[in-house]
């Protein structure tokens, strides 16, 4: 039987888990070098995202365990596995929230990470598209007594293998109120700064920090239906999220629809298919939930939508998961306990390419 | 005999296919000459067999009839096939060859099942040897049938999963052209994805 060309066998190869191509690397110099290759690595990654497969949900302590969601039927009872054979070359290092992108694991010294009542360390990765490069961000926001909150940021380019800081938004993040992750190439924050309309005493700017221009940029404001006393962003899918409390105890969620475009506005979302717009000429808000009942001071979130796109998972203080219905637009019992140490992640070989680069110097 | 237009196909061992248009424009290959204007004239395919040629029709008359929502019983595709007077020619497994229409034998076990459901059709069509999947997916990449390429590169993605570095190599006759001390290092590299 001749041979298959290669065009053929990446359309059949990236279809395999991460584990059998890894395997298969030595089955000839020529499958090495395919597998090897950073257009498929990426393509790999193209597939799984598309047909999400490749999912893996990892959880973390100090140490790492993986379950291989594509390996799960419906009654599985999730068996996390241990990961000894990452190449963590600290153990000292733990994961932190907003650790993941394309595969590829963000680990931090907790000696390092200065968390405490006076300081918040941030640290979110994500890929750079206008660069090919991944990058991580960091912030550091911090209490200097009697004088405010400060902060710094800084930004480490895997391709250069370097940090370097970039110009500071003139106005600082307010205390944890990151996004959990980079969407759309930016992590959001929210920053509340003096008003300068009059009927206000102050406004919630929603920040937008690109991480391939290295720019800020403020995005627009959905319609609010009343006062409220607290944004959170967050993503959802690939969207950016916004969580508004009221101060009537109910929460909206809106998401940001059509990301960059001319018309960036948050408006009410229907169906869930509709999301994956953005960086088009309508971009808005569009109100995916209102009126969820939470009591003061708790904090909603959103955290993922469901297979089906029909539910969307929310926390209630990074504490408690409930599932949202869209179309009956109500909570659904039980609620599940559950805490910030996990995360969904895409298995793939990026890290392959990285690592060469940075070998390479 | 229906009113639609109807395109001829001829594979590359002489046999001669009629398939309606709709059909044989399931493969952008052939719906691009049919634009370029070679429609009426005879589609020659040099580089897919027959045997091969013959399912992937069966393929594509199945999917054009559930999309265009017909209920068929079975799906049959009308060969007609002619005394090609060529050297490379094998004798045709069909006796009659004057007649118009002829049913090549065919595993009749093929049109027994009737799956409601068309994933469950592709399942039972892409259940074949290896090497049928394999003419499969470089026919239908030549072809240009998205669904029919997904489909067989799924399956053989599906077969390859649980297989061992030798059994791959058996399988797509690959010869190993790593030492024994290189493929050792290869191995150690990711030791865990051997168990």
């Amino acid at each position: 039987m001749a041979q298959l060309p290669n065009e053929i066998l990446e359309k059949i190869l990236c279809r395999l888990s991460v584990k059998c191509l890894l395997r298969f690397r030595c089955v000839s110099k020529s499958w090495f070098a395919l597998i090897s290759d950073p257009y498929f690595i990426k393509l790999h990654l193209k597939q799984s995202v598309q047909t999400n497969t490749n999912n893996s949900l990892f959880q973390r302590n100090f140490d790492l365990f993986r379950v291989a969601l594509d390996s799960l039927h419906d009654d599985d009872v999730l068996q996390p596995m241990k990961i000894d054979s990452i190449p963590l070359r600290f153990r000292n290092y733990g994961l932190r929230s907003g650790f993941s992108c394309d595969g590829l694991l963000c680990t931090s010294n907790f000696i390092n990470a200065l968390d405490s009542l006076c300081t918040s360390c941030v640290y979110r990765i994500g890929y750079d598209n206008t660069n090919d490069d991944y990058k991580v961000v960091r912030i550091v926001v911090y209490l200097i007594l009697g004088f405010g909150i400060e902060y710094e940021i800084k930004v480490y380019s895997l391709r250069s293998n370097s940090w370097h800081r970039p110009e500071k938004f003139p106005h600082c993040p307010n205390w944890k109120s990151f996004g959990n992750s980079i969407v759309c190439g930016s992590l959001h924050w929210i920053s509340t700064v003096k008003s300068e309309k009059s009927d206000l005493k102050e406004e919630s700017l929603i920040v937008a920090f690109d991480i391939g221009t290295e720019k800020y940029r403020v995005l627009p404001q959905p319609q609010y239906r009343g006062p409220y006393y607290k944004l959170y962003v967050d993503d959802l899918g690939e969207c950016l999220s916004l969580s508004c409390h009221y101060k009537s105890s109910t929460v909206d969620m809106f998401l940001l629809k059509e990301y960059g475009g001319k018309n960036e506005h948050w408006s009410r979302l229907i169906n869930a298919t509709l999301l994956k717009e953005y960086g088009g000429t309508n971009e808005s808000w569009l109100r995916l939930a209102q009126n969820i009942p939470v009591p003061s001071n708790h904090v909603v979130k959103s955290a993922a939508y469901s297979n089906c796109g029909k539910n969307v998972l929310l926390s209630m203080d990074d504490d408690n998961l409930v599932w949202y219905d869209l179309d009956s637009e109500s909570l659904e019992d039980p609620r599940i306990h559950a805490d910030e140490n996990y995360s969904f992640e895409v298995e793939t070989l990026a890290w392959k390419i990285y690592y060469d680069v940075a070998e390479a110097g | 005999m229906s009113s639609k237009k109807m395109i001829t196909l001829k594979s590359s061992d002489g046999r001669i296919f009629e398939v309606e248009e709709a059909v044989a424009q399931e493969s952008q290959t052939i719906k691009h000459m049919i634009e370029d204007g070679y429609g009426n004239s005879v589609i020659p395919l040099p580089n897919v067999t027959g045997r091969i040629l013959y399912k992937i029709i069966e393929f594509c008359t199945k999917h054009v009839a559930v999309e265009e929502d017909i209920k068929q019983k079975s799906v049959e595709p009308t060969v007609v096939v002619e005394d090609v007077k060529q050297k490379s020619v094998e004798p045709t497994v069909v006796e009659d060859v004057k007649q118009k229409s002829v049913e090549l034998p065919v595993d009749d076990d093929a049109w027994d099942a009737e799956p409601s459901d068309i994933d469950e059709w592709d399942a039972q069509f892409i259940d074949v040897d290896e090497s049928t999947m394999f003419e499969l997916i470089v026919a239908s990449n030549y072809l240009n049938i998205k669904r029919l390429m997904d489909l067989s590169a799924q399956a053989i993605a599906d077969m390859m999963k649980d297989k061992t570095v030798e059994e791959i190599r058996k399988i797509f006759n690959i010869q190993n052209d790593f030492t024994p001390e290189e493929e050792m290092k290869i191995r150690n590299e990711n030791s865990w994805a051997y168990e």
